[in-house]
């Protein structure tokens, strides 16, 4: 029986394989998504987060907002639900932010936290070419790390939102370890006059 | 030997030619020690070696200002990247920084630690840092957090932090591993170079690829560093620069010289040997130090300055008397000798002092001139030509003297000047008054104020030593029972035994019975917040084992509170409050409490004893050989008199000048007792045997005079403080010591002739 599973497994791999391409991004593809990205300097959004983890018993969603300016580099994001919490990385300092207001943070982690999430949102895509190799399956960029980072090694995916000027529609991270990590973004606006006080 | 040499000139010349070849060859290869350590006198020798072996000193300060916190951290980060190659890698905490933090606790864990724990460990605190563990997951950090948590459910890491917490300085903010100012503009990394900070080769290498490195940052934003290597960078620039501008200055003070007192090419010969017996001097002396300072090196200005009296004197005597070079140099011994023991005594008092540099200039006169004492007696006539008739009445000069009332009225005018001056003087007793720096130095001390506030004053380095490290920290323990105060180093780095107690400790606080009981609270508060508590499971059975994970964090990579001392003992040091306890705590033996006030209070002590020290000695010995010379002790005494009024002078023209002094001024007043003696032992030769008058004429003590101030006072245009220090004080000093001789002394002496 284990043995026509394993037969049928195959089969179907074989079968399905042209469906799941996956190309790998060319260096002008690449390119043009950089000069894209490059138009956007502010973004405003909103966002829902759904974890699916081993140490939760449910997956589990949390919401919030978003702030960010390109230059000089500025980011608030705040958690509204089900707890609030977020951070902000404000004149090259980091604060967390709490129901209480903002406090600096000194550790290093929020630090890379911060240049993570930014490298993501501005599409710094000669950094991420750095560090991950880029394949296009369908509507979907995939990042597949270079070396193992961070402890558990992850794949990212990425949907971009199509208009005049580009911005990410979802991202997922999917971890060795089986954990998952869903962003979606809504209510985007870009290249708009920020609230003022978020920084 | 006279003989020989007179009929063996040109061998001997070629001789004296080889020696200096020789000497100069060697001396290429001595290498200049520019320590500080050599300046510091031997009293306080350990508590300096302990804080120059200290952690924090031991560390380079790369430090950046800019217009923006932004361009402050972009610029620290190319500074560091630039200088990298000079520099230790940093200790980097990894993502195994927590697991390695949590299985170092059971070899910390205190009896604070049990209590707090203890009072965790109950429904509303587990139920507590269930919320914590389930809210940092829904954070931006969650994703490097969840490990964590995975990890360390009870967070345990959180004791281990607030041990690692007590070594942080009140005002002074970190922020990933530097030192930030309150508004972000200033930044400080505190590294470590790959080479020591007193070897000034790589020292000089560091500064030239600062410069480069300052040049990339563009301008918007100003580096700088501190520390001790800044401290060998100023103080190699400062004593290299001065040893060019001494030499070209003193070639050219010696030139004048020539013109206004000799104008004979026998003269040339005064001025060779200088050239004859400092190198070798200074290879001897390297090699009974095993080291040279450079401000020794700066020092044989001096020596060649007093060098060549002698050959002075014996010059003005042939030029006077008529005559011949062996003649006058024969009947000048006894008072050449006399000078040679008066100058020798005032250095041989020197090699008694406990700072290593005035042993080792005492070591390097002695020698040179005793050597040019020999060459003068011995060697130099044979090349000397007789003196032309015309020559001779060109030096001859008719001088008034002042009358005795006149003289008494200017020596009291002078001694009323010297008191001024010392009720007036200004001492700098700052340990940086012995260090050559710039005022870019300063300006950057002052840019890195707003990031080290006023910690550097208001903290302390507590030193408790041991015969091995672990006695040290054993020692440093039992000493913080005692004051029941708990230290940061103690906490982090406790000794084996500290660590055998603290395990026992973490053992017998998680009995089967706690861990089991741990763990059903945790599920039950866990399961409320939605948390899968079987994924605690392996933090559980680690509780639960009999043997402890190996301790794997090493705190010394990030900061390393030991010091191993040169005798073989070893060292903790605490950084404390500057609080009179712990001044009182010090021993001297094996408890040291140093900051820089008590450290400046304990140079300045030190230096006032060697100085008072020496001078005694100087006096005494002195007046002993000048009595020995004249079995008279009027006489002896009278020869001191120079000596008082250039003191007066050196005193009154500080005071007078309003300028700030560092104690090593002191240290000048055996010097000029020997220069001045000199003088006055020159008067009372030629008042008290009027048979000899003329090998004694004005002209020669005038010319000695200004050939020793050239010496000395070009040390006056020096960067380097201490050598500054000397050459004022040698303006004045020499010219109150000459003055003093030609005009002060006669009328005493006149009455008694």
């Amino acid at each position: 029986m284990r043995k026509y599973q394993i037969l049928w497994a195959l089969l179907v791999s074989i079968l399905f394989q042209p469906c799941l391409a996956q190309e790998t991004v060319t260096g002008a593809q690449l390119k043009a998504l950089a000069q894209r990205f490059a138009q956007v300097q502010t973004i405003e959004s909103q966002f829902v987060q759904e974890n699916h983890m081993a140490l939760l018993t449910d997956p589990v969603r949390s919401k919030g907002k978003f702030y960010f300016r390109k230059n000089p580099a500025n980011l608030h994001w705040q958690y509204t639900e089900p707890f609030e919490n977020g951070m902000v990385f404000q004149d090259g300092k980091v604060f967390r932010l709490t129901a209480n207001g903002k406090t600096p943070v000194k550790g290093s982690v929020a630090r890379t936290v911060i240049a993570q999430m930014m490298t993501w949102l501005a599409m710094d895509v000669e950094r991420l070419d750095k560090y991950y190799r880029i394949l296009r399956q369908e509507d979907c960029l995939i990042f597949v790390p270079r070396q193992k980072q961070m402890g558990d090694s992850m794949q990212i995916s990425l949907w971009l939102q199509e208009g005049d000027l580009p911005s990410i529609k979802k991202l997922e991270l999917q971890e060795t370890t089986g954990d998952r990590t869903i962003l979606t973004f809504m209510h985007t606006r870009l290249n708009q006059p920020l609230p003022q006080g978020v920084f | 030997m006279r003989r020989w040499i007179l009929f063996h000139k040109r061998l001997a010349a070629l001789l004296a030619v080889l020696l200096i070849t020789l000497s100069c060859f060697v001396a290429r290869s001595i290498k200049l020690d520019e320590d500080m350590s050599a300046l510091i006198p031997s009293p306080i020798q350990k508590e300096m070696e302990l804080f120059s072996e200290s952690a924090l000193h031991r560390k380079t300060f790369l430090g950046v200002q800019a217009t923006t916190a932004q361009e402050a951290q972009r610029a620290l980060m190319v500074l560091q990247q630039e200088l990298a190659p000079f520099l230790i890698k940093p200790f980097e905490p990894g993502v195994e920084m927590g697991i390695d933090l949590l299985h170092a606790l059971p070899y910390r864990f205190s009896e604070q630690d049990k209590e707090e724990l203890g009072d965790r460990i109950t429904p509303p605190g587990l139920a507590d840092q269930m919320q914590k563990n389930r809210e940092k997951l829904f954070s931006l950090d969650g994703f490097f957090l969840r490990k964590q948590v995975l990890n360390d459910p009870l967070d345990l890491t959180q004791l281990m932090i607030k041990k690692l917490s007590l070594f942080q300085t009140a005002g002074v903010e970190y922020e990933e591993g530097t030192l930030v100012s309150k508004d972000g503009l200033t930044r400080l990394a505190m590294v470590d170079t790959t080479f020591p900070a007193a070897r000034f080769q790589d020292v000089r290498r560091f500064d030239r690829a600062f410069k480069r490195a300052v040049e990339k940052l563009g301008n918007t934003a100003q580096a700088f560093y501190l520390g001790a290597v800044r401290y060998t960078a100023e103080n190699v620039k400062a004593v290299h620069k001065d040893l060019v501008k001494i030499s070209i200055l003193a070639v050219i003070g010696l030139a004048v010289l020539f013109f206004v007192f000799f104008r004979h090419k026998t003269a040339l010969l005064i001025y060779l040997l200088p050239l004859v017996i400092l190198p070798p001097a200074a290879v001897v002396t390297a090699l009974i130090f095993g080291r040279l300072s450079g401000i020794t090196l700066g020092f044989g200005s001096v020596v060649a300055g007093l060098s060549v009296d002698y050959v002075i004197y014996i010059f003005f005597a042939m030029c006077y008397s008529g005559d011949l070079p062996y003649e006058a140099a024969q009947r000048l011994k006894k008072h050449l000798e006399c000078n040679f023991l008066t100058s020798a005594m005032c250095f041989v008092a020197l090699f008694f002092s406990g700072v290593e540099v005035f042993r080792q200039i005492a070591v390097f006169s002695l020698l040179a001139l005793s050597l040019s004492l020999w060459l003068t007696l011995y060697v130099l006539p044979a090349y000397f030509t007789a003196l032309p008739k015309k020559t001779a009445v060109m030096y001859a000069s008719s001088q008034k003297g002042l009358s005795k009332r006149e003289a008494i009225f200017v020596a009291a005018c002078l001694l009323l000047f010297g008191a001024f001056g010392v009720q007036q003087i200004r001492l700098n007793v700052d340990l940086n008054g012995l260090n050559g720096f710039s005022a870019k130095l300063l300006e950057d001390k002052k840019r890195a104020e707003p990031v080290l506030g006023s910690a550097q004053q208001t903290h302390g380095l507590l030193f408790v030593l041991g015969n091995t490290l672990d006695e040290a920290q054993a020692k440093n323990e039992q000493l913080a029972r005692q004051l029941g105060e708990t230290w940061a180093v103690n906490e982090v780095l406790p000794s084996i035994w500290g660590q055998v107690i603290r395990k026992q400790r973490w053992k017998n606080f998680w009995t089967a019975d706690r861990v089991q009981y741990t763990r059903l609270m945790t599920e039950e508060e866990a399961a409320k917040q939605g948390l899968n508590a079987q994924a605690f499971e392996p933090f559980f059975k680690g509780l639960s084992q009999e043997t402890l994970p190996p301790d794997t964090f090493d705190f010394t990579k990030i900061y390393n509170p030991f010091v191993s001392l040169s005798d073989g003992t070893y060292g903790v040091a605490n950084l404390v409050p500057d609080e009179k306890k712990y001044e009182e705590l010090g021993n001297g033996k094996d408890v040291y409490f140093l900051s820089s006030a008590s450290l400046q209070k304990k140079l300045s002590l030190a230096i006032r004893y060697e100085a008072i020290t020496v001078v005694i000695v100087a006096f005494l010995l002195n007046l002993l050989a000048v009595w020995g010379v004249f079995r008279n002790w009027k006489h002896a005494l009278l020869t001191f008199v120079p000596v008082i009024t250039g003191a007066c002078m050196i005193f009154g023209g500080f005071a007078l000048l309003r300028m700030q002094v560092n104690l090593f001024v002191l240290i000048f007043l055996p010097l000029l007792m020997g220069l001045g003696i000199d003088y006055g032992i020159f008067q009372v030769m030629k008042y008290t045997h009027p048979e000899q008058e003329k090998l004694y004429p004005n002209r020669a003590l005038l010319a000695a005079g200004f050939s020793t101030l050239v010496g000395f006072g070009v040390l006056a245009v020096a960067l380097h403080p201490v050598l500054k220090m000397m050459g004022v004080s040698a303006l004045f000093g020499i010219s109150g010591a000459a003055l003093g001789a030609l005009f002060l002394l006669p009328p005493f002496l006149e009455e008694r002739k």
